[in-house]
């Protein structure tokens, strides 16, 4: 199982949907099959990063596990969530916003 | 010589306009000589929103291998000491303790964590500056307009500049990108609008998408006005070839159609109230 921090790739927050996506592509690339997201550290998501973000999990073949989320991500990512219509859309986010894996 | 005057009051759009005509005077001088010479000795008086275009022109002219600026300075102290801090007219690195000076950066395509990048920079930088209140809707305004910056303009020159003002409590912020702008975007997608200024309604209002078929697309900027309007009880103007559009609180937006010079890019710049508690952004997010 790999740990990705990812303060380390994007700083404290995560603005760009582009950053996103890059950062997924390297994602998918890794041999590890499960991948922990570490969110240690970031501070900050935007509506459109939090959109992508589903997106990308939603599409990859990788399992991740999402650890640390801050009260402020875990709301964005869960606003979002909740906007879609079609529901079956994203995997089901526990109730502390992670990710099974 | 340009002789760079700007309007006494705080007009944002009479400043707009007095700067468009002052790019169109740059971009002939330019043309004709290579070279652009500013002369502000009798600025008095400026906002953000001027210093920051101005400042993004030079940039793109250096790029295109200026051979001479000539800049005359204000000689109010005043005017020359502030434009000096803010890093006019080339940009600056360093910041003061309620500005984030001018900040230029060029397009690397090969990077496409670029922007996302240099806007953590920038608000690393200007978190600390800024009211508490405040904070984290910046982030949110800031990171959405950078967004669709990184996705949409295909720019080569962006620019970036904050100011908090403590005595008026209220906080400037500047985006410009020089590409495409929104009109031309349209253009390029075949979505129809009657004039530049209702281009920019469509997208602000998240009416349209050049993301057509994809879920969870348009909803940054309709966020942004909402956040900014009815939560920090600010101003938005947004101008993009010739539209301009006027968001403020309490009155109805206003559209203009510029009969003369026009913009190349799109420009967004905000006056935002400090709020006297923390406004939850999420109640504005949809």
């Amino acid at each position: 199982m790999k740990t990705v921090l990812l303060a380390d790739r994007f700083g404290n927050n995560i603005f760009t949907r582009n950053s996103v996506s890059t950062f997924f592509e390297e994602l998918n690339s890794l041999k590890e099959k499960n991948v922990i997201l570490d969110f240690s550290k970031i501070k900050f998501i935007s509506r459109s990063c939090a959109d992508e973000y589903l997106k990308q999990i939603k599409t990859s073949k990788k399992d991740f596990l999402v650890r640390n989320l801050s009260p402020e991500v875990e709301e964005m990512i869960k606003m979002v969530k909740n906007s879609y219509k079609d529901l079956s859309f994203v995997r089901k986010l526990d109730s502390k916003g992670a990710i099974p894996a | 010589m340009i002789k760079v005057k700007f309007p006494d009051g705080e007009d944002v759009i009479e400043h707009i306009l007095t700067t468009l005509s002052i790019l169109d005077s740059m971009g002939k001088e330019f043309a004709q000589t290579n070279k652009v010479s500013l002369d502000f000795s009798e600025v008095r008086w400026f906002i953000p929103c001027s210093i920051i275009l101005i400042s993004n022109k030079i940039r793109e002219f250096m790029d295109h291998r200026i051979e001479l600026i000539e800049y005359k300075p204000p000689t109010l102290d005043k005017a020359r000491n502030h434009l000096e801090k803010v890093g006019f007219p080339l940009g600056n690195k360093g910041d003061g303790n309620s500005y984030i000076s001018i900040k230029h950066f060029k397009k690397d395509s090969k990077d496409l964590k670029q922007v996302n990048t240099k806007v953590n920079e920038l608000m690393d930088a200007i978190e600390s500056k800024l009211p508490y209140q405040i904070v984290e809707s910046m982030k949110y305004i800031f990171g959405e307009l950078s967004a669709n910056i990184d996705d949409h303009s295909e720019f080569e020159c962006a620019s970036l500049m904050a100011q908090y003002f403590p005595t008026k409590e209220i906080v400037d912020i500047g985006v410009f990108d020089n590409g495409v702008s929104i009109p031309g975007l349209f253009e390029r997608h075949k979505i129809s609008f009657k004039g530049d200024s209702e281009a920019i309604r469509k997208a602000v209002w998240g009416e349209v998408t050049t993301k057509r078929g994809e879920i969870g697309r348009g909803y940054g900027l309709r966020t942004c006005k909402n956040l900014s309007i009815e939560g920090l009880k600010g101003e938005i103007y947004v101008v993009s070839r010739k539209g301009i559009l006027v968001l403020s609180s309490g009155i109805d937006p206003i559209f203009y159609d510029i009969k003369g010079n026009s913009l190349q890019g799109t420009f967004l710049y905000l006056r935002l109230k400090k709020p006297q508690e923390k406004v939850n952004l999420y109640q504005f997010v949809e």
